[in-house]
């Protein structure tokens, strides 16, 4: 499963901001509650023109009012509250209006069609979110984490998008940011002030610098791959042979009995698919008809289909029942896709206890007494991130576009690692760390040069 | 009278931009208050320095005069960097004052064509939207259709010293207000800037016993190309310290400065703090250096660099005696700061012609800069750019990979300026292909093309040119000796490598090279060879943005009506008027969302066809 990823909100910068945008915030449907949003110089105008408040009663910043919504025509629409975030202070830095009604399709489209009357715009997807970057509320990180939160799949990758929405993310990337302007800071007062006896006399040298940099960027560029698990997900098919017990896991997976169960083999004979949540990464799980000698045409037919999933699945859980040896289908299997599949023992129940191993070797798992589900969940998460599961809560990179800068902001700094390790001066080296801070300074949308000189002249007594 | 190009101002910059014109073939006249003043170092005695050495390379590459003014004046020689790479090394010499203000004179007088007019500028005469010529407070007129206005910090000038004030150009001279006034009449968008300058004290009051002493290069490097050898002998300078004392005094006199009591109120150059700046700022430096420096080789004027005050005449008597070696030495002129108008830059075109006066062209420090060398480097660009257009033709604008000309002219005019603008080798994103020994390569060639480079010089450039290319060659073939066990397989290869020169290389093989080089042919091959990779990766990226950025904008262009532009962009960019999209993208708050948006529209009116939102009034 893909969520929508690298930020929409960047694509369609064509509307001046000059103009309130208005829109529903809230699902398109039936409900209680519908609310729409207003956004703008004219926000608070736009909406005085179709409330109406009790008498004395006026609308101020951050106070909710009870108002009654009264279309053109002079017609009661509907009863709702009014929020009103002044300018500076709300989301989207400009004049916000949030309006609540009773969620009917009809009723809200009709609400909106008095606002835009009265001079709104109707808002683009993402487009309140894209004027929060644009007025400086948040960066392009935080924005991404938004659209982000909003797609989340699980807790886990909810509290990952929340992170990124709090600008952890914008911190760390902040503040290695800050360690590379202060070594190019450093290297470049030695440059052009190299004479001055203040700078003379600091430390300047880059070595040290970039290495200690270098390292904190390599480890945060790893974290992607869990990272992006978490916010992309991942497809894993159960497969072995009929009858080894696919479906009981899959319905023990699932909590619930969506695969048909029978002690006949051959019982599954098309795949089925779910969403699961494993310990916060969304996962497809897909169920198979078992591989072997095919009975009939539909057995073949099914068969084939497992196969189409095998190859399209990021990992195979490859299932043969405690006390059988691992068939002619399973060892092909093991030979053909080996790097992604994860052997697992089945019906441990069986053994009475685990620990004697067959044939798969592996985790042994019973679907029916739930032995070994723990263990095997977390095999999964293991495989799928390729490392081992973090033992505490750390920051992870979640987005692809990040991943990128931050690989390429890596790239630059083992060049100039390089460049120095070969006796190259600063000016070489610089090249480099000019653009590796460029790619940090691509995640979150921050600037420019002047950063360098204030860093200079705050650090250096120069000049003369 | 009437003349081609007029030139307001006899300063690093008027000098070079009249003396440029002139050469061009165009009929100049230099107006300046006194003839005493052309050249005037105000500031400090010292040319050159990191990136300031640049500048002053790549105005003697275009045929200007800083660098052989400064080689026929200067008493102390040093090339600074010489440890690092050829990119960053550069040459800075001490002058002497009134030598230089003579040789620079005498260049002056010697070019055909000059005139100076001594003179106050009254008013500048405006025909519509032209210039048209000016008239002097003492009643003259000279005509012309270009002139070049260089009034560094001139224009309404006032100085402080301690809570007094009074209006100065420079100590002891007026400062220039009717163009001011005239210029802020216009709509120019002008702001006020400040620096500052030390006490200059007498020589023979001065204990040197006590200072370390500075020696120059025992083998100096010219900044002329046509300079073989400094034959003057160098003088050296010397060191003196600050003490907790001076400190003291200097934290006791703050109640009393026109700067920490908020009198200025205009932003002064942070790579030239002010002492009291430096004692306040860095609290916990026990001391700070003093270059005692000599206004000349037999001047009685000593210069103290890194003593720049604005503080009261008393203190800064009390702040000097607390100075190891100055106790009791004769203050001749008092330190102060001067606030100063300057034209926000943004207001020029990239050829310094002003947005708003057709003909009329802004150099030097009223452009916003500090230094001599930006002031000359403004100069010369502002002066070949007036007798282009005197001419008829159209200008030459240099790019910022070319030179740090480039990238000075273009950070002002997209950018504008809020402190006075120096320049670091670091403001250029080529720094490498900008070394100093190869201004010439990359603007000799304009300035032949703009007729300012002579016979001669054009002549030397290419045997210089030609040398380097039969050494390169030479290289590419010549093999390091067998015995050395090196991994370089040619004498190039080998010269690639860190902390390998041309000298070094040579005592690694036996062949021998067809030409002998000179000092800055040397350091012009050991930055192409070194850089080569990384040169070769900034110009693919020059190209790739280069095909995108030059793509042009038509001045009459109406940013209004094109829609999904802010309000605050769309002013900006009608202010600024970039010509490229390029040029848009660098100003400061433009988006690069505005710039996608900009592309399509600009992409329109390049075709030439309709929709496009041309104002019919402009």
């Amino acid at each position: 499963m893909t969520v929508p990823s690298r930020g929409a909100f960047i694509a369609f910068p064509m509307h001046p901001p000059e103009e309130t945008i208005v829109a529903l915030s809230t699902p398109p449907g039936r409900g209680a509650i519908g609310m729409i949003r207003l956004s703008g110089p004219d926000a608070l105008a736009v909406a005085q023109s179709i409330l109406k408040l009790r008498a004395n009663a006026q609308i101020e910043p951050g106070k909710t009012l009870l108002a009654t919504i009264r279309g053109r025509d002079g017609e009661d629409l509907d009863t709702g509250y009014v929020t009103y975030q002044p300018a500076g202070r709300s989301y989207t830095g400009e004049d916000v209006i949030e309006l609540t009604c009773h969620a009917n399709p009809v009723l809200v489209e009709r609400i909106l069609e008095e606002l835009i009357a009265s001079g709104a715009r109707p808002a683009e997807r993402g487009e309140f979110t894209y004027r929060a970057v644009l007025n400086g509320r948040i960066d392009l990180a935080q924005a991404e984490g938004v659209a982000d939160l909003i797609e989340a799949p699980t807790g886990q990758a909810a509290r990952a998008a929340r992170e990124q929405v709090r600008g952890d993310l914008s911190r760390r990337i902040d503040s290695m940011r800050e360690v590379l302007l202060d070594a190019i800071g450093r290297a470049e007062a030695a440059l052009e002030f190299g004479e001055e006896p203040d700078v003379a006399t600091a430390d300047c040298a880059l070595d040290g610098r970039i290495a200690a940099l270098s390292e904190q960027v390599e480890a945060f560029v790893a974290t992607y791959r869990r990272g992006r698990l978490l916010r992309e997900g991942a497809t894993v098919v159960l497969a072995g042979r009929p009858n080894a017990g696919k479906s009981s896991l899959f319905n023990r997976l699932l909590h619930t009995e969506r695969a048909i169960v029978d002690a006949k083999p051959g019982t599954t004979r098309d795949f089925l698919s779910e969403r699961i949540d494993l310990d916060g990464i969304p996962i497809t799980l897909v169920d198979t008809a078992g591989l072997g000698a095919a009975g009939d045409e539909i057995e073949r037919q099914g068969m084939q289909r497992s196969h189409g999933q095998i190859e399209k699945a990021d990992l195979v859980v490859l299932l043969c029942p405690y006390g059988d040896a691992l068939g002619e289908s399973d060892r092909h299997l093991l030979t053909a896709a080996g790097s992604k599949v994860l052997p697992v023992t089945s019906k441990s129940d069986l053994a009475g206890v685990n620990g004697n191993g067959n044939g798969t070797g592996g985790v042994f798992v019973s679907a029916k007494t739930g032995a070994g589900l723990a263990e095997l969940r977390h095999l999964i998460v293991d495989a799928l991130s390729n490392a081992p599961a973090p033992t505490q809560r750390e920051l992870l990179v979640t987005n692809a576009r990040h991943h990128e800068a931050l690989v390429a902001c890596r790239d630059r700094l083992r060049s100039a690692r390089a460049a120095l390790g070969a006796g190259a001066t600063e000016e070489i080296a610089l090249v480099d760390l000019y653009a590796g801070l460029k790619h940090l300074e691509e995640i979150t949308g921050a600037v420019p040069m002047d950063a360098i000189y204030d860093r200079i002249f705050s650090t250096f007594c120069v000049g003369k | 009278m009437r003349y081609d190009v007029v030139v307001v101002g006899g300063g690093h910059a008027g000098c070079e931009a009249a003396h440029a014109a002139a050469r061009m073939g165009l009929h100049t006249a230099l107006v300046t208050p006194s003839v005493g003043g052309i050249a005037r170092m105000s500031c400090n005695p010292a040319v050159g320095g990191l990136a300031k050495g640049h500048l002053v390379r790549e105005i003697d590459a275009l045929g200007g005069l800083m660098g052989r003014v400064t080689d026929e004046a200067g008493i102390q020689f040093r090339l600074l960097n010489r440890s690092r790479g050829p990119a960053v090394q550069a040459p800075r010499a001490q002058c002497d004052k009134a030598l230089y203000h003579e040789v620079m004179l005498r260049y002056m007088l010697a070019t055909p064509g000059l005139e100076i007019v001594e003179g106050m500028v009254g008013a500048l005469w405006i025909e519509g939207s032209r210039i048209a010529g000016l008239d002097l407070v003492d009643g003259r007129s000279l005509e012309s259709r270009a002139v070049v206005v260089t009034t560094g910090t001139f224009l309404r000038g006032t100085i402080h010293i301690g809570l007094e004030n009074f209006p100065a150009g420079r100590l002891g001279e007026a400062p220039a207000i009717d163009l001011a006034v005239f210029l802020e009449s216009r709509g120019f968008e002008i702001a006020r800037l400040k620096t500052g300058t030390p006490p200059r004290l007498l020589r023979s009051t001065i204990d040197f016993s006590v200072f370390d002493v500075q020696e120059g290069d025992r083998e100096p490097v010219p900044f002329s190309f046509a300079t073989e050898r400094i034959k003057a002998p160098q003088v050296p300078c010397h060191i003196a310290w600050t003490t907790e004392k001076t400190h003291a005094i200097i934290r006791e006199g703050l109640h009393e400065s026109p700067m920490f009591t908020g009198r200025i109120a205009s932003v002064g150059p942070r790579y030239c703090p002010s002492v009291e700046d430096k004692v306040v700022r860095f609290a916990d430096r026990s001391r700070h250096q003093i270059f005692i420096e000599p206004e000349g080789r037999t001047s009685d004027e000593i210069y103290l660099n890194g003593l720049s005050t604005s503080l009261p005449r008393a203190t800064q008597r009390r702040m000097i005696d607390s100075i190891p070696g100055l106790a009791d030495a004769t203050i001749l002129r008092p330190g102060y700061a001067i606030e100063y108008d300057f034209v926000q830059p943004t207001e020029l075109r990239p050829s310094l012609e002003t947005w708003r006066i057709e003909g009329l062209f802004l150099a030097g420090q009223i452009d916003g800069t500090t230094g001599y060398e930006e002031a000359g480097a403004l100069g010369i660009m502002g002066g070949i750019n007036a007798a282009l257009f005197a001419r008829g033709e159209g200008p030459l604008i240099i790019a910022r990979h070319e030179a740090y000309a480039g990238v000075l002219i273009d950070d002002l005019i997209s950018r504008g300026t809020r402190e006075p603008y120096r320049m670091f080798t670091s403001r250029s994103e080529h720094r490498l292909m900008l070394g100093a020994d190869s201004a010439d390569e990359r603007l000799t060639p304009h300035g032949r093309r703009v007729g300012l480079v002579d016979d001669a010089h054009w002549e030397r450039f290419k045997a210089k040119r030609s040398r380097i290319e039969r050494y390169l060659e030479w290289a590419r073939g010549a093999q390091p000796r067998k015995s050395l066990k090196t991994n370089s397989l040619t004498v190039e290869s080998l010269l690639s490598r860190p902390g390998e020169t041309i000298d070094t290389v040579q005592c690694a093989t036996d062949a021998r090279p067809p030409v002998a080089l000179s000092w800055m042919e040397k350091s012009a091959i050991e930055a192409r060879v070194k850089y080569r990779g990384y040169v070769a990766q900034q110009l693919r990226e020059v190209e790739r943005i280069s095909r995108d950025a030059n793509r042009s904008i038509p001045d009459a262009f109406d940013f209004s009506n094109v829609p999904g532009l802010s309000r605050e962009i769309v002013e900006k960019l009608s202010r600024v008027r970039p010509r490229t999209l390029g040029h848009a993208g660098r100003i400061s708050g433009v988006t690069p969302a505005a710039i996608s948006i900009l592309r399509v529209y600009v992409g329109r009116s390049g075709a030439g066809r309709g929709a496009v939102p041309v104002n019919p009034g402009s």
